[in-house]
């Protein structure tokens, strides 16, 4: 059994890892890089072995982070903690990798310190995190269409489901428009909203207070018969907000508050003859 | 002590809070804002707040019971120019103002303010 154990050859192992790895000296030379550091950072064995890892990859891992990291296990035999890389490389260009760093176990006749380094290239997952939230930053604005419709009156068409934080950006959004365009009608659209529930129903109290502070006022349309039934049965109360069935009902409403009247042609060219 | 001016224009009062100012200041001018309106038969109050960035609880209710004040002397008070930022921090404050007339701009209020008048001289008239 114990034979065995002493057969063990460490490097075989890691040759077989398909991941990038390497094994350091005590004088932080690389005694030891397997086919996955290779390939990944398009180098050759017989570059790299023997020459001390700052060295390697026209410096690449020349840089504060590794120094700290690799000192801090050389001298107090801690496990360092993974720590980021983000440069452009050599022959592969821009990555970002984590670096894992850590104190190999010495086996049978071997006396002095090695290190093991583990790389993980994440820049595939960094640029994919990075466009998800420019993209949802990019919905949520896209999801406030405030649109000016006539002088001073705003429509504002509720798409989809309000979660608090949509909620306090259309809110935002909204008194910035309402500030900008010095609109006094705004008429919220639910036709393309679902369901509600009591703390949007609270958000939509708070937008339109908010909305009254600032000179204008919420008229309410669209509100689905299946919406209106849960409001009820929820015990929801919309309060003071004015409410009409229809966007156009709305709009009539708020073009005759601005003393307009939506009359046909033919009305007038008969009163005209 | 540092005054907030009032401007007379017609019927009307105009001031305009154009920095953060001091709790005493602002009871200084409730004070005046009445007793102006006594001395001038001012019809109708504009406040302009749209310099401020920031309202803390005290201003706006002090504001608020100028407003009811000044309604119990016969003037109507608009305020106007309210930020959205502060809007929305007097709302989470959960103060309400609904008591009091607002407007986005001095036109809008100037507008309010002369359809509550003459809205109030129809009904006297009656």
């Amino acid at each position: 059994m114990t034979d065995k154990k002493m057969n063990v050859n460490p490097f075989e192992i890691i040759q077989t890892v398909n991941e990038p790895l390497i094994v350091l000296d005590e004088f932080l030379s690389i005694i030891f890089g397997n086919r996955a550091f290779d390939k990944t950072f398009q180098t050759n064995r017989s570059l790299i072995e023997g020459n001390s890892i700052f060295k390697i990859c026209e410096g690449a891992f020349d840089t504060r982070e590794v120094h700290e990291s690799l000192e801090a296990i050389l001298t107090c035999d801690v496990q360092g903690e993974g720590f980021q890389l983000e440069k452009e490389f050599p022959l592969i260009g821009y990555r970002i990798f984590i670096i894992n760093p850590r104190p190999m176990r010495r086996y049978t006749e071997a006396t002095e310190k090695q290190i093991l380094i583990r790389f993980e290239d994440v820049t595939e997952q960094k640029k994919a995190e990075k466009t998800l939230k420019l993209k949802t930053k990019e919905i949520l604005e896209l999801s406030t269409p405030v649109t000016k419709i006539w002088d001073e009156i705003l429509v504002l068409p509720l798409i989809g489901t309000l979660d608090s934080h949509r909620a306090n950006q259309m809110m935002e959004q909204l008194l910035e428009v309402i500030r900008d365009t010095g609109a006094r009608y705004i008429i919220m659209d639910g036709t393309g909203m679902g369901a509600i529930d009591t703390a949007v129903a609270a958000h939509m109290l708070k937008a339109t207070s908010a909305v009254k502070l600032l000179g204008a006022q919420v008229i309410m349309t669209g509100i689905r018969p299946d919406v209106a039934m849960t409001m009820v049965h929820l015990g929801i109360e919309l309060g003071d907000i004015m409410t009409r069935a229809t966007l156009q009902e709305g709009v009539q409403y708020a073009m005759n508050a601005r003393g307009y009247v939506i009359v046909p042609r033919q009305a007038l060219e008969l009163k005209g003859n | 002590m540092e005054r907030i001016p009032i401007l007379k224009l017609k019927n009307f009062l105009i001031i305009s809070i154009q920095t953060d100012i001091h709790d005493m200041i602002i009871k200084i001018l409730q004070e005046d804002i009445l007793n102006k309106i006594i001395e001038t038969h001012a019809r109708g109050v504009l406040i302009d707040v749209s310099a401020l960035d920031i309202m803390d609880s005290f201003m706006a209710r002090t504001l608020r019971d100028s407003a009811i004040m000044a309604g119990l002397i016969g003037a109507k008070v608009v305020v106007t120019g309210i930020q959205p930022a502060v809007a929305i921090t007097l709302i989470e404050l959960g103060l309400k103002m609904n008591q009091v007339y607002t407007a986005n701009n001095l036109d809008h209020g100037f507008e309010i303010l002369n359809e509550l008048i003459t809205e109030e001289d129809f009904k006297n008239k009656l």
